[in-house]
């Protein structure tokens, strides 16, 4: 099968640019730049490239948003989204430091598609040896013209700068890192106006996820059909599938849209001696938890929101039946309600009152009508109800967690403590 | 949100006056300046400045706030509501190491708990705390990004995989400190 | 206009607005925080859900947040859906999870928009077991106290005073459920508007300082219509009272003056009423006398020429009155020989040009500043340019398809869309800050680039003699070419009427230049800024001739002596002034609300604003009458009254006069403009309490079952009482209090205002006293105003909010903010005389110490000098500058701390005083007082 992401992965010595470029590096963006702006969305469009950031929006749908031609406003910008701090994500991580060329020629495709002048990586803090590797990447990158001023000669300059985030999950949204780029508080912003019109400094921005731009430079360089025949299913292309949890072997694997959740099991090696699966949260914390029955499915965008989950991150979250889904339930949102930016009032006031209740019933101080408040409270932080989608996602495992754990929810209130700790 | 400002009032009427040139060192001045060249206003540099700053301090006192909004031309209180907003930016004091361990959702299915203990008992701190040596501060950290290799803590922005109380023990040998009796 | 549902019923209402709006606007309750009508929509309190479904089918519909959804016609939506209705109402509950149940104790109980939105979604159990967040308060200053646990986090105290009035020292700090918002240390608040936060918050985190140290519940409370009385604007404002002492000025909406919004020179100045200088009694020669005193008799009946000084601090009825009383002739309205000049060059603009209200002037594109410093001369509106300067980027977001009122999205385009402020003159402040064309000049100067540049606009405008045309005025030129709403301000603060000419002739030649194109509207605005809240009702009485100041000085020199009326007159420099005249006077008297009474003059004690009713005429010579809040003091009385007692005594025909109704016939007789303005606000009894007020009727009950009568003014027909014309009613009539079922904080508004009505200006109601009938006049260059100083440094004059303005000095918390005299050089000059900024200066030798700053808004071999309006400071120029010693500088020092703890002292004792004065009224209802 083809890999167009890990085929240049190197995590212990990745490839400079020269080993890049001599295993094929750059060639996508040499073939972006003898096309019209237009005709490289036009072939990310066709290769239905769908974003990997979490809510698997057509990229190239995205970018047709941005003013292009004569009247565009004269700065654009683009902006990588490495923001990475869903739990139990770490995909974007892996390719940065196993590839930080294919991400910066991703970067340079996107920001020629759109007529981007300046380009940053939003990484988060955290990944200091990330930071290193890609700063490195940039400055041979600027060294060798690949950047900077009349790129290979022709009219297209871009500046890249790398920008590390000082910690905070909400950043990951794209209009919250918006402005945390610009030096604010991370406060999402409303929407209309779409970043792609009004956007960082208030000028046309595309915020694309880590992965999806590394998706790019295989699309520009084998062409979309090559690209849509990687998968046979729903979605194309390939995508960065991982597990965690109490399995033999966590880790990342590339492999096709549409491959089962069991199989990446399988690759994990399965549970770990003496343990069984209780349930799965198929791509990070802000998603709804799904059992052994639902293994089978497809890790694919719709499939996976027809048995009641997102694929989100497909990074893949495992309970075995050793853990209390009562607790994991609480530390999630924990990290939600930490999380919170502060700004509407159902997820700033309302994930905090959901970890008082968990966290009581947890240490078996719980009432049965605190389960009822606790169910209205996942009404109350739903989809629409919020400013942003971290609350919704936050209740996603809550919600579902109370549906298919319902018993050990039960078993805490009328035993007055956690049956999993004895 | 303290309720002193350390700057000497040198105005007659009580005005704080702060000269970020008094504050800062050069180096620190020279990369503020070459961020602020990056972003379309200098405010947006915040971040970064905070960073720079703090790389050099370890925290970020009053003083070097006010510094800080000197130089890029925004009020204290902004840079305030920028810094106390993002988790990376310590307005206190913290030790020489810092440890930030994660307690998400992987290192919890791997029992971090029983490593926060640990550490907790052998340093004698809670999270946030700083042993009384001044060496070392624990904080709880999201999600770190290597759940493959959880639980994890990150010394000194060094990652630390795999952890158990073994390598706990030899890691806080390494830092020869800690002593908070 | 689109046509919407609303749970089935059809609506027609405004389109492009939000829904929120529209809502209230048809006066249904919908719950709402973060929105303000004035500061648009963010969408961060979830408060105002509804439903909104897709068409006629869609039973089950979605939820929005209404305030984020524009109406669209034909949209279908509901506010009594099951869902939204629970979602309201936990939202409450979600708010609720921190706030402390303190109502009893918090200042805003009673008129707080979280307990009746609380209330309004029925939310009254708690569910929520866990501990509240707690946080610790900040010390804000006198004016403004902090409570942070009662905080909701609706945001709109950081919307409001750094975005909306440019405040950079308050703003949201750390995030999630521990939001705070305050300044990074303790500290007075920083910006002269900071006092809106009091209202602008809608629970109890922002409470007015000094009205909590004197304290009574809102439904307690009686409330007058008045007008504010500290700068040419007139914002109009409530002015509450009880026990028969005015606690507080609120903010009373007028759509096109303050709208919501006042500065704290107005907020706080107020209290100048209750101060211990006061004036209580009739004094003769310094001592206490009584009207009936023989002596006072004499002199008052004295047959020598009588000469009546006015006061652009006094009414429009008492100068009238005293006009009546003396003469035309013999009233000399109060001004300097500049001040003459710059009022009849004023009056001369104003028969030719209106005014732009405040509201107008939010609508501007382009802005012309010539040496005005508005946002300390009359600081709302300054605040009201500073809106104006979103209007480009609000135009780039609609053609985005982003609504207006999308605040976030319109403060992201600002940057790129900024609108033209173009500021000739000097000094810093918060426009200056803002200007995108900046040229550095004394007022000259500026007068000449502005007579420059209407001739440029339109040669018929004359051209002074002189002067290079500055690159500045030519990028102006440019942009006022294409401008569809430009706005000139200028005023009288750097007292030079030449400004007022320069404004004028470019105020014509944007008409002329639109006059080729038939389609072309002109909707060019022009301000001219006077200094005092009645200058130019001295303007509409001297219209018809005076005695100038040249003729008073001229007459004094006569061997002939002469007796003075003096009406209310408090500034330093007026005191000057008058004692050269007296010492060729038979008798000073004076009618006078503040200051020590002198051996040498018969002193008349007068009520002051909050005391009777009158009139001003404001900046657009609009007329406004204020109402009492309490009766008179001591044996105070309005100066009307006292110059109709001074009439009767010596039989002439004002003594005819019976109240004030029959004053404003006679006025109204020389002026008819004024009847129309008189019948409308003062036929018909007026209610001052709410339907709500309590225990009013029962405040003596322990002394006499017989209720005292309610107090009422002698010709004022309007009731202190609940009956009458209730706020609201009547558009016709002013609110005296914002009220109304359900909706007890000032929120309620919209209940009887149509403010919400859509986003086009209404034409401003009232009557304009001095009307314009257009005509091309245009201003020729005056030799005079060319005169050049020979001395070294000429003196600009600047101005500060709190100081400038010499009646609020004598209130207390503004006396503690008030600035102390200061020099300003530019960075250059000060280094060639080694100054450094913070040391005390002096002028010559002018005793007066002034604390050096350092600009770059000095034009050259200038420098800028403020000093408080309490003080006396008489040049304008000097020739040399001079340190002071550092005995000098301790001595300063000392004074001004001893000055600031006398102050804590007075505070203390001014409390005691009011405390102890309400137990005259025999119910003990604040703690340690026995
Ligand atoms: C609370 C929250 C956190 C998010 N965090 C991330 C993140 O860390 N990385 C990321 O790529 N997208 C994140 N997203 C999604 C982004 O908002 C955005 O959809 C994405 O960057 C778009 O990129 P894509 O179109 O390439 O998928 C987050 C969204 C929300 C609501
Ligand atoms: S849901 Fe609301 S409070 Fe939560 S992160 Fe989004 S905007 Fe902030
Ligand atoms: S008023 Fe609509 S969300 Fe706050």
């Amino acid at each position: 099968m083809h890999k167009p992401l890990s085929q240049y992965l190197d995590l212990a010595n990745p490839q400079n640019l020269q080993a890049y470029q001599s295993t094929g590096g750059y060639e996508g963006f040499t073939n972006a730049l003898k096309m019209q702006p237009q005709e490289v969305q036009q072939q990310v469009s066709d290769a239905k490239l769908k974003g990997r950031g979490g809510a698997g929006f057509m990229t190239g749908m995205k970018w047709s948003f941005v003013p292009m031609g004569e009247d565009a406003p004269k700065n654009k910008y683009l902006v990588c989204n490495a923001d990475e701090m869903e739990p139990g994500t770490f995909k974007d991580r892996w390719l940065m430091e196993g590839a930080p060329h294919l991400l910066i020629e991703g970067m340079m495709i996107a920001a020629y598609a759109i007529g981007a002048d300046v380009a940053y990586i939003f990484l988060r803090g955290e990944y200091r040896l990330c930071a290193t590797r890609l700063q490195q990447a940039i400055d041979e990158a600027q060294a060798a013209g690949l950047l900077g001023d009349n790129i290979n000669g022709s009219q297209y300059s871009l500046k890249l700068h790398l920008h590390t985030s000082a910690g905070r999950y909400i950043c990951g949204e794209e209009t919250a890192l918006i402005n945390a780029l610009e030096g604010k508080r991370a406060n999402p912003r409303a929407k209309p106006p779409f970043p792609q019109v009004v956007g960082l400094f208030g000028r046309p921005t595309i915020v694309n996820n880590c992965e999806t731009l590394c998706n790019l430079p295989g699309i520009l360089k084998n062409g979309a059909d090559w690209y849509t025949q990687i998968s046979d299913g729903a979605d194309t292309g390939s995508k960065i599938f991982g597990i965690s949890g109490r399995v033999k072997n966590a880790g990342l694997w590339e492999l096709p849209m549409g491959t089962s959740a069991r199989h990446i099991l399988e690759l994990a090696g399965g549970m770990q001696d003496g343990l069984t699966l209780r349930g799965w949260l198929p791509g990070g914390a802000s998603t709804d938890f799904l059992l052994a029955e639902h293994l089978d499915t497809p890790m694919e965008y719709d499939a996976i929101a027809k048995v009641g989950s997102r694929m989100g991150t497909g990074v893949i979250i495992a309970l075995d039946d050793q853990h209390c889904p009562v607790g994991m339930i609480l530390n999630l949102l924990q990290f939600f309600a930490q999380e919170s930016c502060g700004w509407c009032t159902p997820c700033r006031d309302g994930l905090p009152w959901a970890v008082e209740i968990l966290t009581r019933i947890e240490a078996g101080q719980g009432s049965q009508d605190d389960l009822d408040v606790l169910q209205q409270l996942c009404g109350f932080m739903w989809i629409g109800k919020t400013f942003c989608a971290l609350a919704p996602g936050a209740v996603e495992p809550l919600r579902s967690g109370m549906k298919y754990f319902a018993d050990d929810f039960q078993q805490h209130i009328d035993h007055k403590g956690c049956p999993h700790r004895h | 949100m303290s309720s002193v400002i350390p700057i000497q009032q040198v105005d007659l009427v009580g005005q704080p006056i702060v000269n970020y040139r008094d504050v800062l060192s050069g180096k620190e001045i020279a990369a503020i300046e070459h961020e602020c060249s990056l972003y379309e206003s200098r405010p947006a540099a915040a971040i970064d400045a905070l960073q720079i700053v703090q790389s050099e301090r370890r925290w970020i006192s009053d003083e070097s706030l006010y510094a800080i909004a000197d130089m890029l031309g925004m009020s204290a209180t902004e840079l305030e509501g920028v810094a106390t907003f993002y988790n990376l930016i310590y307005r206190h004091p913290v030790g020489e190491h810092v440890i930030h361990l994660c307690n998400s959702i992987s290192c919890w299915l791997h029992d971090y708990q029983t490593i926060t203990e640990h550490l907790s008992k052998t340093l004698n701190i809670e999270f946030g705390q700083t042993t009384k040596d001044g060496k070392i501060t624990l904080l709880p950290n999201v999600c770190l990004g290597c759940c493959d290799k959880a639980p994890a803590l990150m010394l000194d922005g060094e990652l630390v995989e795999n952890l158990d109380i073994k390598s706990i023990d030899s890691l806080l040998q390494g830092l020869r400190g800690g002593k908070n009796a | 206009m689109a046509k919407i549902f609303i749970d089935n019923q059809e609506y027609t209402v405004k389109d492009g607005q939000n829904l929120l709006q529209a809502s209230l606007s048809l006066k249904l309750d919908l719950p709402y925080f973060c929105w303000h009508p004035a500061m648009g929509s963010v969408g961060a309190c979830r408060q105002c859900a509804m439903t909104q479904y897709q068409d006629e089918n869609d039973a089950r519909g979605r939820m929005i947040v209404a305030c984020m959804t524009p109406v669209t016609e034909g949209m279908r939506v509901s506010m009594q859906q099951p869902a939204e209705k629970v979602f309201r109402e936990q939202n409450i509950a979600a708010l609720m999870t921190h706030h402390p149940h303190d109502c009893p104790v918090c200042a805003e109980g009673g008129e707080c928009h979280l307990q009746d939105m609380t209330v309004m979604t029925g939310h009254h159990e708690r569910h929520y077991k866990g501990k509240k967040t707690t946080f610790v308060n900040q010390d804000l200053g006198p004016l403004v106290k902090h409570e942070m646990n009662r905080c909701i986090t609706c945001y709109r105290c950081e919307r409001f005073y750094k975005d909306y009035a440019g405040g950079t020292d308050l703003a949201a700090q750390a995030s999630s459920n521990k939001v705070y918002f305050g300044r990074q240390s303790d500290g007075t608040l920083e910006s002269e508007f900071a006092g809106n936060l009091v209202e602008v918050c809608p629970t109890g985190v922002f409470t007015d300082k000094p009205f909590g140290d004197h304290y009574s519940r809102k439904w307690d409370l009686q409330s007058a219509p008045s007008v504010c009385q500290h700068c040419s604007v007139g914002c109009n404002t409530s002015l509450s009272e009880r026990y028969g002492s005015v606690r507080r000025v609120t903010n009373r909406f007028n759509d096109h003056l303050n709208g919501y919004f006042l500065c704290d020179r107005g907020r706080y100045g107020f209290s100048y009423v209750d101060n211990e200088a006061r004036r209580l009694t009739i004094t003769l020669d310094g001592q206490q006398s009584q009207w009936a005193d023989t002596t006072l008799n004499v002199r008052l009946k004295n047959h020598n020429k009588w000469i009546g000084i006015g006061s652009s601090q006094a009414s429009l009825e008492d100068n009238f009155a005293l006009q009546q009383l003396v003469g035309s002739e013999n009233f000399n309205p109060g001004l300097d020989a500049q001040q003459e000049k710059l009022l009849s060059t004023h009056l001369a603009i104003l028969n030719q040009w209106q005014a732009a209200s405040l509201a107008q002037m939010e609508q501007a594109d382009a802005i012309v500043i010539l040496a005005e410093d508005v946002n300390n001369s009359a600081p709302r509106i300054a605040l009201s340019i500073r809106q104006a300067l979103l209007n480009n980027a609000r135009e780039q977001a609609e053609k985005y398809r982003v609504p207006g009122w999308q605040d976030a999205a319109v403060r992201a385009l600002q940057p790129h869309n900024k609108v033209p402020l173009a500021i000739l003159g000097y000094g810093e402040n918060d426009l200056a800050k803002q200007a995108t064309i900046h040229l550095v000049c004394d007022a000259k100067q500026a007068a000449e680039q502005g007579f420059l540049l209407a001739n440029l606009l339109n040669d018929r405008a004359t051209k002074p003699k002189v002067t290079k045309v500055a690159p500045q005025t030519l990028e102006l030129l440019e942009i006022l070419k294409t401008a569809k709403r430009p706005l000139i301000v200028t005023g009288w603060s750097a007292n030079n009427p030449a400004l007022l000419a320069a404004a004028s002739n470019i105020r014509n030649a944007l008409k002329a230049q639109n006059s080729g194109n038939k389609n072309a509207e002109d909707d060019a605005m022009l301000c001219i800024v006077p200094p005092e809240a009645n200058t130019l009702g001295l303007g509409l009485l001297t219209q018809g001739g005076y005695l100038s100041i040249d003729s008073l000085n001229a007459e004094n020199k006569n061997t002939e002596k002469t007796n003075l009326l003096v009406l209310d007159h408090s500034s330093a420099t007026f005191a000057k002034r008058l004692d050269e005249w007296r010492l060729q006077s038979d008798n000073v008297i004076r009618l006078s609300q503040l200051g020590t009474p002198r051996t040498d003059e018969i002193n008349l004690p007068v009520s002051s604003f909050s005391e009777c009713s009158g009139s001003e005429l404001n900046y657009q010579g609009l007329i406004q009458s204020h109402l009492p809040a309490t009766k008179p003091s001591g044996q105070c009385l309005p100066s009307w009254q006292w110059l109709v007692n001074i009439a009767r005594l010596r039989q002439h025909s004002l003594g005819e006069v019976d109240n004030l109704g029959q004053l404003r016939d006679l006025l109204s007789q020389d002026y008819p403009q004024l009847s129309v303005h008189f019948n409308e606000h003062h036929q018909t009894p007026l209610a001052l309490q709410t339907p709500r007020v309590s225990g009013r009727t029962a405040m003596l009950a322990n002394q006499t079952v017989h209720e005292p009568k309610p107090f009422s003014e002698i010709g004022a027909p309007y009731k202190q009482s609940m009956e009458g014309i209730q706020a609201g009613q009547s558009k016709e009539f002013p609110l005296a209090y914002s009220w109304s079922p359900g909706w007890n904080s000032n929120q309620s508004n919209h209940k009887f205002r149509d403010e919400y009505r859509g986003s086009e200006l209404y034409p401003q109601d009232g009557v304009k006293c001095i009307t314009a009938k257009h005509s091309d006049q245009w201003f020729k260059w005056q030799a005079d105003w060319s005169k050049n100083s020979k001395a070294q440094w000429q003196i600009l004059p600047l101005q500060k909010v709190f100081g400038s303005d010499n009646l609020s000095l004598h209130a207390l918390p503004i006396a503690q903010l008030k600035v102390q005299a200061q020099i300003v050089m530019s960075p250059g000059d000060a280094e060639k005389f080694s100054f450094i900024a913070g040391q005390l200066i002096y002028c010559d030798d002018n005793p007066t110490p002034l604390q050096l700053t350092t600009s770059h808004s000095v034009p050259k071999s200038s420098v800028l000098v403020y000093v408080p309006a309490d003080q006396l400071f008489e040049i304008n120029q000097c020739d040399q500058l001079t340190a002071a010693t550092s005995k000098q500088t301790s001595a300063y020092k000392e004074q001004i701390l001893q000055q600031q703890a006398e102050q804590v002292t007075v505070k203390q004792h001014h409390r005691d005083r009011l405390l102890a004065q309400d137990q005259t009224i025999p119910i003990h209802f604040i703690e340690g007082v026995s």
